[in-house]
C-alpha cells in the first residue's frame, strides 16, 4: 500500500494521502482503482474539457516490481469521445516509476492559468511552468524534461484539444485512446514527470520468488516466440489470410499487398528491438527509413498502427506507414483512431461528401494521410471536422456520413473486423470505453488457445465455442476475457503475455497477488474483483444514460457481408492473387442482439445492459458509491 | 495406427474439412502429419511451415489437450489431435 497524491492545477494545492487499504483490496490497483476514482470524483455533469475532469495516473500493484513485464501505467478520465468512462494504458518506465516512487494514483483536477508539468518524486510533488514547452512535439518536450525523470506527456493534438490525442510516454509509448491527451490539454498540462529515488522494497520474499518463475517460463515460451521475433507486426500476415485485415475503411478484409507490409518487410527497417520495464519479450520496434522522403526513425509501428494507418487508408508502401505512425507519435495522437478517422474521411471524399483544397483524398494517396494527420493535430481546414473523430465527424458532415463512421460509443473501432472475428465484433459492442480490442482482448478462439478453454469452459461447448465463425458462446468469451483483463489491467502487467495467450495463467496472477497481499487469494476471487471493475466501469457509463442501444456494431457490419480468399503470392511482384472461389462466403454478424442477450444474462445484467441490484450485491458495489 | 484430427478456422478453411480420422505409420510424428497435411494446400503449408522449414508458431497444435511445444514428438494409436491457426500477438495503448 503506497499513497494517492491529488494535485489541483487551479489552485495549486498538493494534498498527498495514504490509499485506503479496502479499495485496494476491492479493486486491487491501476485500472481498477482509477474506475473508482472517476466514479466518485466525475459525474454526470462534469463536462470532459472542462476543470472539473479528472486526469488520474495510477499504477498496478504489481507495477514497478520484478514481476515480469510489470510496467504499465494507466490513465482513466472522463472521456471527450465517448462522453463517459475513459481510460488508456501503456508500457514503457513510466508506470514503474510512479509505483517505485510510492504512489498508487496521481489525480489531476482543475485547470492551470497558464501551461505546467508535474514532477513527482518519493519525497515531493511540484507544479511548474512549461511556457517554453507549449507547442513542442514529443521529442523535444521529451529531451528537455527526461533530465528530470520519466515523461508523460503531450504534443500539439492534445494541446489542440484534438478529441483523438492521446498521453505519449517515453517518448513512443502511447497511452491512446478515447482522447485523454485532449483532456490534459484542456487542463494546460503539458507533462507529468516521476523520479522514484527508490526500488519498491516492501516485497515478500514469496512474490519475489513466483515472480523470479514467471521471468523464467515467459524467457522461453515458445507462444511468445514469434512476438519475441517479429513484435506484434507479425499479425499481418496472418490476420490478412483469416480475412480479418480491414481495409478501405472496412469495405474489405484483406489486401493483395500484405508483403509489402508484413512483418519480414517491417523487419528491414528494424536495426534494434525495445523492451519495456521488466520485460523479457522486448517486442518494440525502433524503426528506421535511412534516406528517402520518409527518412526517419522512430519507436514501432506496432501492428494496430500499421493495420490503420497502411491497409485502411489503403496505403501498401512500408516506408510512407513508419512515417506516418511518427508523426502521429510526435503530435500525440492516438493511431488507431487517426487512422480510422482518415479512412472515414476518404471514404466521406469517394461518396462527395469531403474534399480538400490541397489533398486528393483518394485510396492509396500517402500524402493525403500524412497531410491529414498534419492537419488533424492542428485543427486546420477538414482537420477540425476531423480532429473530433468519426462519430462528431459524420454528425457535422450530415448527408449519411453516420454510415462511413466505424465507431462505437464514439470511439473508433481497433483493427480486427468484427465480421470475421466475431469475439471481437461482440468486445467492440460491449466494451465500456467504446469501441475495444482491449476491453476482453477476446483471443481464445482465434489463438487456439485450447489448453486455456478447457480449463474454464464445459467440454461440450468447445467445439462450438472455439469455431470464429460460430456466434453461440462468444459471449462467454468475452465476460470471462473482460475480467482476466480487469485483473491483468488492475495488476499493471502485459496482456500480450497473458490474456492474450496464457503464456500468465490467472492462477499465475492469483498466487502472486496472494503473496503480495499474504493472505489467500483464490482464482474465483481474482476473477470476481475484475467483474467488479467491469461492473463499476459499467455502472459509470449508465449514469450517463448509456444502455443496451450503446452496445451496438456500425451498420457496415451487420448488413454488407464479406467474402473470405485464399491468397496465393506471385513470387515476381510479391502482390496477392485470389483463389477462384473464396473459402468463405457473405461473413456478416448474424444476429448481434441474440449474442447481447446471452451477453448481458451471463453477467446478471437487464435486458437493457444494465447490472441488476443483486449483480451489484454479489460484487460487493455498495449503493452508496453509485449513487450520484 | 488411427489418429483423430480436428481442425479449426482458417486451418478447417484450407484443408476443406473440420474432423477426420487418419491412419498413420507406426513412429509418425507431429512434425510428419503436418508435413503430409501440408502437400494437399499451399496455403496450409505456408501458414505451418517458416522459411527454414520448421512448423511456424502460428499452427498452434494440441495433443490430448497438451500443446505440443516440440514438433518431433511420436503420435500414438488413439491420439486425439486439435490443429489452430494461432491469430495473436497485438498491440496496445
Amino acid at each position: 500500500m503506497a499513497n494517492t497524491a491529488f494535485v489541483n492545477l487551479t489552485t495549486g494545492e498538493v494534498i498527498v494521502r495514504t490509499t485506503n487499504r479496502e479499495d485496494l483490496l476491492l479493486f486491487i490497483g491501476g485500472r481498477g482503482y482509477g474506475s473508482k476514482l472517476l466514479y466518485e470524483l466525475a459525474g454526470p455533469d462534469v463536462d470532459p474539457l472542462s476543470p472539473e475532469n479528472v486526469l488520474i495516473f495510477s499504477a498496478g500493484a504489481f507495477c514497478g516490481t520484478t514481476w515480469p513485464t510489470s510496467s504499465r501505467g494507466h490513465i482513466t478520465f472522463k472521456s471527450p469521445v465517448t462522453g463517459a468512462y475513459g481510460h488508456a494504458n501503456s508500457g514503457g518506465y513510466f508506470g514503474a516509476e510512479l509505483a517505485r516512487a510510492g504512489y498508487d494514483a496521481l489525480v489531476i483536477t482543475g485547470k492551470a492559468s497558464s501551461p505546467v508539468y508535474v514532477f513527482v518524486t518519493d519525497s515531493k510533488i511540484e507544479i511548474r511552468p512549461a511556457n517554453d514547452l507549449w507547442g513542442k512535439e514529443i521529442t523535444p518536450t521529451s529531451e528537455t524534461l527526461e533530465k528530470l525523470g520519466r515523461v508523460a506527456c503531450i504534443g500539439p493534438a492534445g494541446e489542440n484539444r484534438v478529441l483523438i490525442a492521446g498521453v505519449i510516454n517515453d517518448r513512443s509509448r502511447a497511452t491512446a485512446r478515447g482522447g485523454g491527451g485532449a483532456v490534459m490539454g484542456s487542463k494546460l498540462l503539458k507533462a507529468v514527470v516521476v523520479k522514484a529515488q527508490a526500488s519498491r522494497h516492501d516485497l515478500p520474499e514469496a512474490f519475489k520468488a513466483k515472480a523470479k518463475e514467471m521471468m523464467g517460463r515467459l524467457s522461453s515460451d515458445p507462444r511468445l516466440e514469434d512476438l519475441r521475433r517479429y513484435g506484434t507486426s507479425i499479425l499481418v500476415d496472418i490476420q490478412n489470410m483469416s480475412g480479418a485485415m480491414p481495409s478501405r475503411n472496412h469495405q474489405r478484409v484483406q489486401v493483395p499487398f500484405v508483403q509489402k507490409i508484413s512483418a519480414k518487410t517491417l523487419d528491414q527497417y528494424v536495426p534494434r528491438h525495445k523492451g519495456c520495464y521488466a520485460c523479457p519479450v522486448h517486442c518494440g520496434r525502433e524503426s528506421v527509413v535511412p534516406d528517402g522522403e520518409y527518412a526517419c526513425g522512430t519507436g514501432g509501428p506496432e501492428y494496430e498502427s500499421i493495420s490503420a494507418l497502411g491497409p485502411m487508408p489503403w496505403v501498401s508502401n512500408m516506408e510512407a506507414i513508419i512515417y506516418s505512425n511518427l508523426r502521429c507519435n510526435e503530435l500525440g495522437l492516438d493511431t488507431i483512431s487517426t487512422g480510422v478517422t482518415i479512412a472515414f474521411a476518404l471514404e466521406c471524399a469517394e461518396h462527395g461528401l469531403l474534399k480538400d483544397p490541397e489533398l486528393s483524398l483518394e485510396w492509396g494517396d500517402e500524402k493525403s494521410v500524412l497531410g491529414l494527420i498534419e492537419k488533424i493535430a492542428r485543427r486546420e481546414g477538414i482537420g477540425d471536422i476531423l480532429a473530433d473523430g468519426t462519430k462528431k465527424a459524420a454528425e457535422r458532415i450530415g448527408f449519411g456520413a453516420e454510415r462511413f463512421a466505424m465507431q462505437v460509443k464514439g470511439l473508433e473501432l481497433p483493427r480486427q473486423d468484427p465480421r470475421v472475428a466475431k469475439s471481437f465484433g461482440l468486445a467492440h459492442a460491449t466494451g465500456n470505453r467504446g469501441a475495444d480490442h482491449l476491453y476482453a482482448l477476446p483471443t481464445m478462439d482465434a489463438a487456439g488457445i485450447w489448453d486455456a478453454a478447457r480449463r474454464y469452459f464445459p467440454a461440450e461447448i468447445l467445439d462450438e465455442l472455439m469455431d470464429t465463425n460460430n456466434e453461440k458462446y462468444k459471449p462467454d468469451i468475452v465476460v470471462h476475457s473482460e475480467h482476466f483483463c480487469a485483473v491483468v489491467d488492475a495488476l499493471g502487467i502485459c496482456k500480450l503475455v497473458s490474456a492474450e495467450n496464457y503464456a500468465t495463467t490467472p492462477e499465475d496472477l492469483a498466487e502472486g497477488l496472494s503473496a503480495l497481499w499474504g493472505r489467500d487469494v483464490t482464482v474465483q476471487e481474482l476473477l470476481t474483483i475484475g467483474e467488479r471493475i467491469v461492473n463499476l466501469e459499467r455502472m459509470y457509463n449508465v449514469r450517463h444514460g448509456f444502455n443496451r442501444k450503446d452496445d451496438c456494431l456500425p451498420e457496415r457490419f451487420l448488413t454488407e457481408p464479406v467474402d473470405v480468399w485464399e491468397y496465393k503470392i506471385d513470387p515476381e511482384t510479391g502482390m496477392g492473387i485470389p483463389s477462384e472461389k473464396p473459402i468463405r462466403n457473405g461473413v456478416v454478424i448474424q444476429n448481434l442482439e441474440r449474442m447481447l442477450d446471452r451477453y448481458y444474462e451471463l453477467r446478471g445484467w437487464s435486458k437493457e445492459g444494465i447490472p441488476t441490484q443483486q449483480t451489484l450485491r454479489r460484487l460487493d458495489l455498495r449503493l452508496s458509491v453509485y449513487e450520484g | 495406427m488411427k489418429v483423430k484430427v480436428r481442425y479449426y478456422n482458417l486451418v478447417a478453411d484450407y484443408l476443406g474439412r473440420k474432423t477426420e480420422e487418419r491412419f498413420l505409420e507406426d513412429g509418425a510424428t507431429c512434425y510428419s502429419l503436418v508435413r503430409v497435411l501440408s502437400e494437399e494446400n499451399e496455403s496450409f503449408r505456408r501458414l505451418a511451415f517458416t522459411d527454414e522449414g520448421k512448423i511456424s508458431h502460428r499452427l498452434r497444435i494440441f495433443r490430448n489437450g497438451q500443446m505440443i511445444v516440440d514438433a518431433n514428438i511420436r503420435l500414438a494409436d488413439q491420439d486425439e489431435i486439435q490443429m489452430f491457426p494461432a491469430v495473436s500477438g497485438g498491440c496496445y495503448s
